[in-house]
């Protein structure tokens, strides 16, 4: 318990789990590709400071993917553990595990905060 | 614990095929790895430094290296003498690799407030090198057993008068007998190392990769204008030197020259080399200095050596 009577959370997920968690794409409002990237639009929920000033509950945002970007969004399909999608993205690319890691990690942790994808994760 | 053994089994397996294995060459040895492992933490240069290994889980096993300075350094009384000071843990039939004229080891070692560990030392005369391995005892089984059966048997030593290839992640660089390591930046997808022999002699090399992604950004001859280290010279390309451009390869000759008014200050003759490998979706750049007496062969070298023996 904290300071303020708070007693803080401990979700954080080890390495090993979160390796072995299976990325799941969202329901896309739109999809579109164009000159070898691909777009897809997600609904956004604004945070409610926004809403407090007036702004729409949901509002819809746009993310275009390069080349390797789709690669990853594509292979979360729910079935495939993060670790899955580090093996293969590393032998497609000619990199070593620890290199494909930290990007494909890194990506998704971004597609994660951008509402791309959810992870499933076993209990 | 059926479980547990199941799992060991199972990973055991995995680490004996023969395709899970990749291998780090760092300042003149190389040590087989299997692909999930990865260098920590690198520190030291040419004469003493460490290497520590590791996994997702945390560290596995650290390699040092001492390169004594006196001529008449005796490998064998140094080991027995360390031997000595933990006389109840000597344990016989150490790991002997090719090369190494003496070795030898302690198992469950305990040093102040760590855990326990085995040490393995071996000298090799040719490399000139005494190497240090320490592997923790609370590491998975699997691992231990292949670090301690597979890795150190396997581990190679280059002679100092020889070409060293040096290997970290996924890039691989070969260097001409001599030049001595002086600074890397090791950055996903951006490698580069910096080599120097003598005073006037200065290599970089470099690999980015995916090229296609770097070159869609950055056109060849920009991903030198960012060099990945701090440089005194600039480079002033020279009227006599060769230039060629093309869309996947690019070399030009030029001077690297102390900035304005002091450029007449040993200008230094400097050779660069780019070219995009489809094959492995690289950049492979050379930056040779040399004196204005030498060739720029050197480039060339490392180039050819990059790309796997095609210039």
């Amino acid at each position: 318990m904290n300071l303020f009577g708070n007693v803080p959370k401990n979700d954080a997920m080890g390495r090993a789990a979160a390796l072995n968690a299976c990325p799941v794409r969202t329901n896309a409002v739109k999809t579109e590709e164009k000159k070898d990237k691909l777009y897809v639009t997600v609904l956004f929920m604004r945070p409610k400071w926004q809403q407090w000033l007036g702004a729409e509950e949901k509002c819809q945002r746009t993310f275009g993917l390069d080349k390797y970007g789709v690669e990853v969004y594509r292979a979360c399909d729910g079935g495939t553990s993060v670790k899955k999608i580090v093996d293969v993205f590393a032998e497609n690319h000619k990199m070593s595990i620890a290199e494909a890691e930290i990007s494909v990690c890194q990506f998704i942790k971004t597609l994660l905060i951008k509402g791309l994808i959810v992870m499933q994760v076993e209990k | 614990m059926a479980e547990d053994r199941k799992q060991n089994e199972e990973k055991m397996g995995k680490m004996s095929q023969k395709n899970e294995t990749d291998f780090i060459s760092w300042q003149g040895f190389r040590i087989p790895l299997m692909r999930e492992w990865r260098p920590l933490k690198i520190e030291g240069g040419f004469r003493k430094g460490s290497v520590a290994i590791g996994d997702v889980s945390g560290p596995l096993f650290e390699i040092r290296w001492v390169r004594p300075d006196a001529a008449d350094f005796d490998g064998r009384a140094w080991i027995s003498r360390n031997k000595e000071r933990s006389s109840d843990n000597i344990a016989s039939a150490p790991p002997r690799p090719q090369g190494f004229s003496s070795v030898g080891w302690i198992k469950e070692f305990e040093d102040k407030g760590s855990s326990k560990k085995t040490v393995w030392w071996g000298y090799s005369v040719e490399g000139m090198v005494l190497i240090e391995i320490v592997v923790g005892e609370i590491i998975d089984k699997p691992s231990y057993e292949w670090i301690i059966s597979e890795a150190i048997p396997s581990l190679k030593v280059s002679k100092p008068d020889e070409e060293w290839i040096w290997r970290i992640f996924s890039a691989q660089f070969s260097v001409p007998a001599g030049f001595v390591l002086e600074r890397h930046r090791l950055n996903n997808g951006d490698m580069s190392l910096c080599f120097t022999r003598g005073k006037k002699e200065r290599l970089v090399m470099r690999q980015v990769y995916p090229a296609d992604l770097a070159v869609g950004r950055r056109s060849l001859e920009k991903w030198f204008d960012e060099s990945p280290f701090r440089e005194s010279r600039k480079f002033r390309e020279a009227k006599d030197g060769v230039r060629c451009e093309r869309k996947k390869d690019f070399t030009v000759d030029g001077w690297k020259l102390v900035p304005f008014p002091f450029g007449f200050v040993r200008p230094r003759r400097c050779r660069r080399l780019a070219a995009v490998d489809d094959a492995s979706d690289r950049i492979f750049m050379t930056e040779y200095e040399y004196g204005k007496r030498d060739s720029g062969e050197a480039a060339e070298f490392a180039m050819k050596k990059m790309r796997g023996g095609v210039l």
